[in-house]
């Protein structure tokens, strides 16, 4: 365990040493810089590619000087109340309906991953968790090889540029413009002259749409959790999740079993895997 | 703090080397700044001058280096280079096509973030939560939301500015999720200016009440508004006038609608002035049921004892026809007091003075092949002058709720009418006052008990008082009231006075699937109808009948079980309200009296199927059991009006119907479809027959004959409406078939009647263009009433069209036409009018606040007559109302 330490310790160093020559913009430690740019994006869903049913959530982008972190809403809120858990739990003004309140209260979320990028280096980290395990892998080769078209439109009130790329067993069609100069987008893209205002694949099943964009108003600092977090391979981390999701389902159905039973239906789409984005 | 940036170029090795034909041109260098630190992060772009470009584009490095490789192909002479990144001013340098060294001096400069113009999806859906983009489906000529909220699919806005959504009445219309107006919303709706607004949410099976939240869920759907911004002022106010022609009247019409909405609260304040003939009480009616359903058999509303002879309604839009001189005044506020208690004042006043003028010539076939015929001429003038307030205290939190409404309404109305029957060259005069008081308490209170349960507690309380009078001279029904000798005048007074009280207690759980509720409760209506009619008839003999001294009781005790199973696929309920009812009817007086005591039970079955995600199927059936009310009892005699002497001792009325329904719906809202298609079936016996009989002056005499008459219906309503994202166009398609068969004693005759309608309305809105939009409705209804054994009435079809055009020709200029047609042909005469109007809009070229200037011309043509007939086996009906003339209006308005 501690070896893939070692090995995300020395990657974030390698991706942050040659900071050290850089002019000091802050006095942060390498891995963790000022976040201060957020851009909310709109994430239009099929959660089953066969009903033309589509969910909609929220995520966020908050871009810093080294790195970008991505995620949903519902992902962040959960897991912040998640770990208040133990704090909350033992406070002596303890209430059990408060508690059961603010866990409804927060928005609910298909997407547990936070997605760190260098837009420098190429390289991507995602973090992952499966159960309450948390896990990264790290993707070297995710530069996108961008197709830049010549069509212009204006989307969400910006100028934008049409950009294609094939990515994970789909084909996106991306529009970013050059008004905002940063090489980011929503999600594992980047790699563009601009910000992505949106990308979606060309079945409409996945949509990113920005749908705000602002400098922080607090200071909110981008930290790369090197800590508690298993380093693994992609491939480890797609076989582990569905391994997870198929115990999950099996819990599900001895639950039905007993007093609080789900309907047959509730049980199939807990069985059902959600369509992901990356089909392979 | 300015720091200059300096692109150097580190290496170049080739510097100087001989142009090379179909190679790479390579570009390299290092982003620094002035201190000669490395800059992290620029996009460095180059483009070659050519169709297409070959263009390269990299991000420099943390040590600040860069490569840019352009392809050697299409052959260019020279490249663009650009350097941009956040807090830096572009850098754009036009070099020549070769690899080579290149100077960049980068200014820095804060780069502005615009603001994200969020288009998205017309239409997405969050679990139970539909979200309409208002951006979406509004056009240039929109003002105000209502405008808006016709054109979205799934949503209809009816003539009076009743909502629905599919085909269901909203249960409330929230603004940020707050409920200032309850039923009166068209105050908001069509004030409300569409820029405000940022989105329109339907939330379906909406639960109002916190404290039943997912375990109670209504059928129908709640509307919510969200605004653009936090805290906002908004309204908009409207300054016109004009004149009409013929003869020369001065026009008014102003609107001042501010409204504020926060956090803390909420407020909409409103004047309105018109005599344009725009209905701006209709604002005042409530279009919602309360959140709380209240057993009330009985309503605090105005009784309708005696009145002037009215003229009835044409069936064109109230503007057309109505003469008015209107001021009304609403205040409506909401204060949050604390985290979860809210206060609520609702108070409106309104004057109104209206004139109806019109005729209308009855003709009776009598049994004798005799025809009797009536002509009067009408000239009514109807004033009205109504205060009502409303103060509410709600607290909804997930544990309890608790509401306590209470209300004022004061009428002083009156009337006055002109009629001159044609028929012996008579004129008859009539003066009415029906002056209105009532004072009403609502209260609700749930509470959760124990796990699953929550008890509701309701309680309705109202006293109302109606004093009314009817003066009409020269004295009517000259045979009934006077020996036969004509005299001056009869003056009728009549009074209602009612005590109502309604309370309940219900109880109500859910064990995994099943969910049951329990409501008992009582309620209790005291009544007293007291009138006399007086004539200036000397005396002759004592008339005890002339007077009514009618107490009234009644008394219902129920208790009311049901039932519901809901599972993932649907779900079902069943509630059986069992109630024993005890009426008592006494005139002392009179020594007349009636009593029943009767126990009735009123099932009903409702079922929900889903299939799949985007169908669903209802179906329910019931009984129902309705007993008349004090309105269809009066032992001695009332002059209802000029020509109406009304005596009703006969049983009181009893109604038993049986219910049917079933409905299929189905919706997509990715490519904004809607569908449903419904059918009903009743079945109603009833203890009453009436059988009509007209004497040769053409007084209609209507006997209740105590016999029983089964009345079957059926109804289908289908419905379709689809949105066309890319071209902004809505279009929708209801079609409504009615049968009805019923007995009726036509010249002492008993018969079965027959009536069968079919109606057919499209509404097509289409606002793809930027230079205009064009919308349309029709209507086409074909009517056939039918008498056993008697040939058939020929098909009366009665249409009518609206369409209206604006075009936008050059920036903030619009021009609108509007133009409405009917027609109708049957049995009695063709009947054609049409209408045309046309107004010019223009925007004044203000920032930020929207200023129009509007000029209308209404009624182009300057049609002053509409006449509507009405045909049945024994009387021809034809009526002509008198319409408001050509006018014009200049009016100014802005968004506040």
């Amino acid at each position: 365990m501690t070896r893939y330490y070692c090995l995300l310790w020395m990657v974030t160093l390698l991706g942050s040493c040659a900071t050290k020559n850089l002019p000091v913009r802050s006095n942060l430690t390498p891995t963790d810089t000022q976040g201060n740019l957020t851009f909310k994006y709109r994430i239009s869903y099929k959660p089953d590619s066969l009903i033309p049913e589509t969910s909609t959530e929220y995520s966020n982008l908050l871009v810093g000087e080294q790195f970008s972190r991505f995620e949903t809403v519902g992902g962040r809120a959960q897991d912040s109340v998640r770990s208040l858990f133990p704090d909350v739990l033992t406070a002596e003004n303890f209430s059990a309906q408060e508690f059961a309140d603010k866990m409804l209260a927060i928005p609910r979320t298909k997407f547990y991953y936070t997605i760190f990028k260098r837009a420098t280096t190429g390289r991507l980290y995602c973090y992952e968790k499966i159960g309450n395990a948390r896990y990264t892998y790290i993707e070297t080769d995710s530069t996108f090889k961008w197709q830049i078209g010549p069509e212009k439109m204006t989307v969400a009130g910006y100028a934008c540029q049409r950009a294609t790329v094939r990515f994970a067993g789909r084909a996106f069609e991306a529009w970013f413009t050059r008004e905002i100069p940063i090489s980011e987008g929503p999600y594992k893209f980047h790699g563009l002259p601009g910000l992505i205002v949106k990308i979606n694949d060309t079945r409409q099943q996945y949509v990113f749409e920005l749908v705000r964009a602002g400098k922080t108003a607090t200071a909110d600092l981008i930290v790369l959790p090197t800590k508690a977090a298993r380093l693994v391979t992609k491939t480890e981390m797609r076989r582990g999740l569905a391994l997870h999701n198929l115990q999950f389902a099996s819990r599900m159905a001895s639950m039905a079993a007993g007093e609080k039973s789900l309907s047959a239906a509730e049980r199939e789409r807990m069985l059902k895997p959600l369509n992901p984005l990356e089909l392979q | 703090m300015q720091i200059r940036a300096i692109l150097i170029l580190v290496v170049g090795w080739q510097i100087g080397s001989a142009p090379q034909l179909l190679a790479q041109t390579i570009l390299t260098g290092t982003v620094r700044n002035a201190a000669g630190q490395p800059l992290e992060g620029i996009l460095l772009e180059a483009e070659t001058k050519t169709q297409p470009p070959a263009t390269a584009f990299v991000v420099s490095a943390a040590d600040g280096r860069f490569q840019l490789t352009l392809a050697a192909t299409p052959a260019s002479d020279s490249l663009l280079l650009s350097a941009r990144a956040m807090g830096y001013a572009a850098q754009l340098q036009r070099l020549a096509n070769r690899s080579q060294a290149v100077a960049l001096t980068l200014r820095e400069e804060a780069t502005k973030l615009k603001e994200v113009v969020v288009q998205g999806e017309p239409i997405t859906r969050q679990g139970d939560t539909l979200s309409y983009a208002v951006a979406a489906f509004s056009n240039k000529q929109d003002r105000v939301i209502s405008d808006v909220l016709k054109k979205m699919p799934g949503i209809a806005v009816a003539g009076d500015g009743q909502i629905s959504y599919e085909g269901r009445p909203i249960s409330s219309f929230n603004i940020n999720g707050q409920n200032l107006l309850e039923g009166r919303y068209t105050m908001a709706s069509d004030n409300l200016p569409a820029d405000a607004v940022q989105s329109v949410q339907v939330l379906e099976r909406h639960q109002p009440i916190k404290a039943l939240d997912g375990r109670i869920r209504p059928e129908a759907a709640a509307l919510n508004i969200t605004l653009k911004k936090k805290i906002t002022a908004t309204g908009q106010a409207r300054l016109g006038a004009g004149a009409a022609a013929r003869p020369l009247t001065g026009l008014w019409n102003a609107n001042a609608s501010p409204m504020l909405f926060t956090k803390k609260q909420q407020l909409l304040d409103t004047y309105q002035t018109n005599n344009t003939g725009q209905d701006v009480a209709a604002e005042l009616n409530p279009l919602t049921v309360a959140e709380l359903p209240q057993q009330g058999e009985s309503s605090a509303q105005k009784p309708d004892l005696t009145r002037i002879l009215n003229l009835g309604r044409p069936p064109v839009a109230s503007s057309r026809y109505l003469f008015n001189r209107v001021h009304l005044l609403s205040a409506n506020h909401l204060v949050t007091l604390s985290k979860d208690n809210q206060l609520r004042v609702n108070a409106s006043y309104r004057h109104d003075a209206q004139r109806q003028l019109g005729r209308s010539r009855t003709e009776y076939y009598l049994p004798d092949n005799r025809t009797v015929r009536l002509t009067e001429t009408k000239d009514n003038r109807l004033y009205f002058d109504a205060l009502q307030a409303d103060l509410a205290f709600i607290k909804n939190v997930k544990d309890y709720y608790l509401k306590n409404t209470l209300s004022l309404d004061r009428r002083w109305d009156s009337q006055r009418g002109l009629l001159d029957l044609n028929e012996g060259q008579r004129r008859i005069a009539q003066a009415a006052r029906n002056p209105f008081g009532a004072v009403t308490n609502r209260l609700g209170l749930v509470r959760p008990w124990g796990a699953g349960r929550t008890v509701q507690v309701s309680s309705l309380l109202f006293y109302t008082d109606s004093p009314q009078e009817l003066t009409v001279r020269p004295g009517p029904f000259a045979g009934a009231l006077a020996d036969g000798a004509a005299y001056a005048e009869a003056r009728q007074q009549a009074r209602l006075s009612s005590f109502f009280t309604s309370n309940s207690l219900g109880l109500n759980g859910s064990r995994s699937h099943w969910g049951y509720a329990g409501t008992v409760g009582f309620s209790q209506e005291i009544q007293h109808l007291r009138s006399t009619l007086v004539t200036s008839a000397p005396p002759t003999a004592a008339r005890p009948d002339l007077r009514n001294n009618l107490r009234w009781a009644r008394g219902r005790a129920y208790a009311q079980p049901e039932i519901s199973y809901k599972s993932e696929g649907g779900s079902a309920s069943l509630e059986v309200p069992v109630s024993y009812h005890d009426f008592r009817a006494t005139d002392r007086p009179l020594a007349a009296g009636q009593r029943l005591r009767v126990v009735v039970a009123e099932p009903r079955l409702r079922l929900r199927r889903d299939l799949g995600a985007l169908w669903y199927a209802a179906a329910g059936a019931g009984l129902s059991n309705d007993f008349g009310d004090v309105n269809q009892l009066n032992y001695g005699l009332l002059l209802r009006d000029y020509r109406t002497l009304h005596r009703n001792d006969a049983l009181l009325p009893r109604q038993r119907g049986q219910r049917y329904n079933a409905g299929l719906y189905f919706k997509n809202p990715l490519n904004a479809l809607f569908f449903n298609a419904s059918y009903s079936f009743n079945n109603t016996l009833t203890n009453r027959l009436y059988s009509s009989e007209i004497d040769a002056s053409g007084a209609v005499t209507a006997v209740a004959l105590d016999q029983n008459a089964r009345r079957l219906s059926h109804s289908v309503l289908s419905s379709v409406s689809k949105f066309v994202s890319p071209w902004k166009t809505n279009l929708s398609l209801q079609l409504v078939g009615f049968t009805s068969r019923q007995p009726q004693v036509l010249n002492e005759q008993l018969t079965q009647t027959q009536s069968r309608s079919l109606t057919g309305a499209f509404k097509a809105s289409v606002s793809a263009f930027d230079w205009g939009s064009l919308e349309y409705n029709a209507t086409l209804t074909g009517l056939r009433s039918r008498v056993a054994g008697a040939t058939d009435q020929p098909l009366a079809l009665l249409q009518d069209h609206h369409v209206s055009l604006s075009v936008f020709p050059v920036g903030r200029h619009q021009v609108s036409l509007a133009a409405d047609y009917y027609a109708s042909r049957g049995p009695a005469a063709p009947v054609q009018a049409v209408f045309a109007d046309v107004s010019y809009r223009y925007v004044l070229p203000t920032a930020g606040r929207k200023v129009d200037l509007e000029v209308r011309w209404s009624n182009i043509f300057d049609t002053r007559q509409y006449q509507y007939g009405y045909v049945s086996q024994f009387l021809l009906t034809q009526s002509t109302y008198e319409l408001r003339p050509a006018q014009v209006l200049a009016s100014v308005r802005l968004s506040l």
